[in-house]
C-alpha cells in the first residue's frame, strides 16, 4: 500500500505538471508587474496556495493554483522518487545529489520568502542612523523617554492592530483598545464649517482631523498610510482616544500613573547593534540633463561591539555586507542630502549557491558512474 | 530505511514549522539610543519629497522644520515676509476651503466659490500646473503696511505642496518677480 502511494507520488507526470505550472506562473506573473509590485505578486502567485480572482468586492474565485501547491507536490514528488528509484544505493549517488539539490533550492526558496527582510535606512548628510524602516509593515509605539541612557520603546505590530481586540503588556500600565484600523487611509484637515463630523473626543491632534478610507496600494513604489484610532484602558475604565496614523508622524503623549509615554504609528524599526553616519552622499548627472549617472555615499561604520569603526563607500553593484545585513544603494531626496539604502537580511542567501554546486556536481558525478558503466559493459 | 526516509521528513517538517512560528510577530520591547522627538509631519503616501528648487540670493534660509521643507525670510528694512514650503497628502482640503481659511487669517470674510474662481489663476511650469492665489488683508499694521500672501499649490503624484509667501505686502509685492522665478526653477524628480 504504502509502496503503491510513494510510486503514485514518484510519477514524472506529476514533475511536468509542476514545472508547466510554474513556467504558466512565471509568465502570468512577470506581465501582472506592469500593474503592480514585485512584492504583491510574488505574494499573490508564489506565496499562495492557489491565483483569487475578485470579480466583485467581496467574492474571490480560485482561477489557477498557486506556487505553494506546485511547489509542495514537487518537494513530495522529489522525495518519493528518491524512495522509490532507491536513489540513496551508491550507484546512483548522482542522481540523488540532483534530487537533493532540487529539494533545498525549492525548500529554500520558500524558507527565504518567509525568513527574509528587506527594510529601508535613510540618512541626512551629517546624520547617524541606527535603524533601517520596513516599507510595508507598521508598528505601533508606545516610548518612555523618562531614562536619560536610552528611551524604552514597547513595540505592537500592526499585525495585532489588524484584529481590532485588546492589547495588553506588563510593561504598559494601560490596556489599548483598537477602535478602528485602517490598513490605507488620507487625513485632512476638519474644514470650520463640518461641524459634529466627529462624534467620539479625541486627543491631540485627532481631533483636528477627518479619517478617509482608502483602497490599499500595491505598488511597490507606494506606501499604504495604515491609521487607526486606539482608546487607553485602565481596567475598562477609558483613559482617553487617540488617532494614530503613518500620515502623522506626531509627538503624541500620554501621561499615566505619573509617567509619559510617546505613542505614534510608524514604520516598523529594525533596529542595529551599530551605527551608520553618512558624511557625504555624491550624485552625478550627465552634462546639461538630469539622468542620473552614478550615485554613492561615504558612510562610517561604527560598532563598538565588534571595535569597528571605518569607512565605506557604497555605490551601485557596490553594497556593505555587516553582519548578516547587505546594504544597497537605493535612492537619493531632498535636494541630494540625504540617501536610501535598501536593507536586506537573508539568513539563507548562501543556499541557492549550496544546491546549484550540489546540483551540479550531482549531474557530474552521474556521468562519471554511467561512464564507468558503459566501460565495463564494453570490457 | 523507509522508515528512517519518514524520520528525516518529519524532521525537516518540525524544524520548517519551528522556524514559520519565529517569524511570528508579537509585542516587543527594546532600548533605542535617545532620539530627540521630531514635530509633527503630514506626510504623503509617497516615500521621499522629491523636489528641488533654488532660491534668490537675497533670501535668508530659515530652518527647515517637519512641517516645512523650505523655509526662507526676505527683509526689507524693518518689513518682512516668510516663504515656506510644506507637503500635504493630495487632496489636504478644497483650494476654495483653504482659501477662505487664509482669508480667515487676514480676517477677511469667506467667499463663494463663483467669488473664488475670480481669485485662483494658474500657471503652467516645467509640465506643471501651479495654482497662485493672493490675497490681501485690509487691516492696516502698526507700520502702515497691511499682511499679504501670494501661495502657490502644485502636486506631483499623491503630494500637494504649498508655496506660501506670507508678510508685509510691500515686500511681497516688490518680491513677485523673483517669486514667479522661484517657482521656475522647481523641478521634481520623477
Amino acid at each position: 500500500m504504502i509502496k503503491k502511494i510513494i510510486q503514485r507520488c514518484a510519477s514524472l507526470t506529476i514533475s511536468n505538471i509542476c514545472l508547466s505550472g510554474f513556467f504558466v506562473l512565471v509568465f502570468w506573473s512577470t506581465m501582472s508587474q506592469t500593474k503592480k509590485g514585485i512584492f504583491i505578486v510574488q505574494k499573490e502567485f508564489f506565496q499562495s496556495f492557489f491565483i483569487w480572482w475578485a470579480p466583485v468586492e467581496g467574492i474571490k474565485i480560485p482561477i489557477f493554483i498557486g506556487g505553494l501547491i506546485f511547489g509542495g507536490l514537487l518537494v513530495i514528488n522529489l522525495i518519493a522518487s528518491i524512495i522509490y528509484h532507491r536513489l540513496y544505493k551508491f550507484k546512483k549517488w548522482g542522481l540523488f545529489l540532483v534530487h537533493v539539490g532540487l529539494l533545498m533550492l525549492l525548500l529554500g526558496g520558500w524558507l527565504s520568502s518567509l525568513l527574509t527582510t528587506e527594510t529601508q535606512m535613510k540618512i541626512k548628510e551629517g546624520q547617524t542612523q541606527f535603524y533601517s524602516e520596513s516599507s510595508r509593515a507598521a508598528e505601533l509605539v508606545f516610548i518612555d523617554r523618562s531614562n536619560p541612557a536610552h528611551d524604552r520603546v514597547i513595540s505592537i505590530p500592526d499585525t495585532l492592530l489588524a484584529k481590532q481586540g485588546t492589547i495588553t503588556h506588563p510593561d504598559l500600565p494601560f490596556s489599548v483598545r483598537i477602535d478602528h484600523y485602517y490598513l490605507n487611509a488620507q487625513l485632512t484637515m476638519r474644514q470650520f464649517t463640518e461641524k459634529n463630523i466627529q462624534t467620539e473626543p479625541l486627543q491631540g491632534v485627532g481631533s483636528r482631523l477627518i479619517v478617509n478610507p482608502l483602497k490599499p496600494v500595491v505598488k511597490d513604489e507606494l506606501m499604504n498610510l495604515q491609521t487607526a484610532k486606539i482608546t487607553l484602558l485602565d481596567q475598562n475604565q477609558a483613559i482617553g482616544s487617540w488617532l494614530v496614523s503613518m500620515a502623522l508622524n506626531p509627538r503624541q503623549s500620554v501621561t499615566y500613573k505619573g509617567k509619559t509615554y510617546d505613542l505614534s504609528l510608524r514604520q516598523a524599526r529594525y533596529y542595529n547593534p551599530y551605527s551608520l553616519t553618512l558624511t557625504k552622499f555624491t550624485h552625478e548627472r550627465y552634462p546639461g540633463t538630469d539622468i542620473p549617472k552614478s550615485f554613492s555615499s561615504a558612510v562610517i561604520l561604527d560598532d563598538p561591539e565588534m571595535g569597528e569603526n571605518r569607512n565605506v563607500l557604497i555605490y551601485m553593484n557596490h553594497p556593505l555586507r555587516y553582519r548578516g545585513k547587505t546594504f544597497f544603494q537605493a535612492s537619493f531626496g531632498e535636494n541630494d542630502t540625504l540617501t536610501v539604502f535598501q536593507v536586506v537580511e537573508n539568513p539563507l542567501w548562501l543556499e541557492p549557491y549550496i544546491s546549484s554546486i550540489l546540483i551540479a556536481f550531482g549531474l557530474l558525478l552521474h556521468f562519471i558512474i554511467r561512464l564507468g558503466q558503459g566501460a565495463k559493459k564494453r570490457v | 530505511m523507509k522508515f528512517q526516509a519518514v524520520k528525516i521528513i518529519l524532521l525537516c517538517s518540525l524544524i520548517t514549522l519551528f522556524l514559520v512560528a519565529c517569524k511570528e510577530t508579537d509585542i516587543q520591547v527594546y532600548n533605542t539610543p535617545k532620539e530627540t522627538p521630531k514635530e509633527s509631519l503630514a506626510m504623503a503616501s509617497k516615500k521621499d519629497h522629491d523636489i528641488r528648487w533654488k532660491s534668490p540670493s537675497n533670501w535668508e534660509e530659515l530652518p527647515k522644520s517637519n512641517f516645512r521643507i523650505g523655509n526662507y525670510k526676505v527683509s526689507k528694512g524693518n518689513r518682512s515676509a516668510e516663504l515656506s514650503i510644506s507637503p500635504l497628502p493630495k487632496g489636504a482640503g478644497s483650494l476654495g476651503a483653504n482659501i477662505n481659511r487664509w482669508r480667515g487669517q487676514l480676517q477677511l470674510p469667506p467667499q463663494t466659490q463663483e467669488e473664488l474662481q475670480k481669485e485662483i489663476k494658474t500657471k503652467q511650469i516645467n509640465n506643471k500646473v501651479f495654482t497662485l492665489v493672493e490675497i490681501t488683508s485690509q487691516i492696516k499694521q502698526k507700520n502702515n503696511d497691511v499682511q499679504k500672501m501670494l501661495i502657490s499649490i502644485v502636486t506631483d503624484h499623491d503630494t500637494t505642496y504649498f508655496i506660501k509667501f506670507n508678510g508685509s505686502s510691500s515686500v511681497i509685492n516688490s518680491e513677485k518677480k523673483n517669486f514667479i522665478s522661484f517657482l521656475e526653477t522647481i523641478k521634481f524628480h520623477d
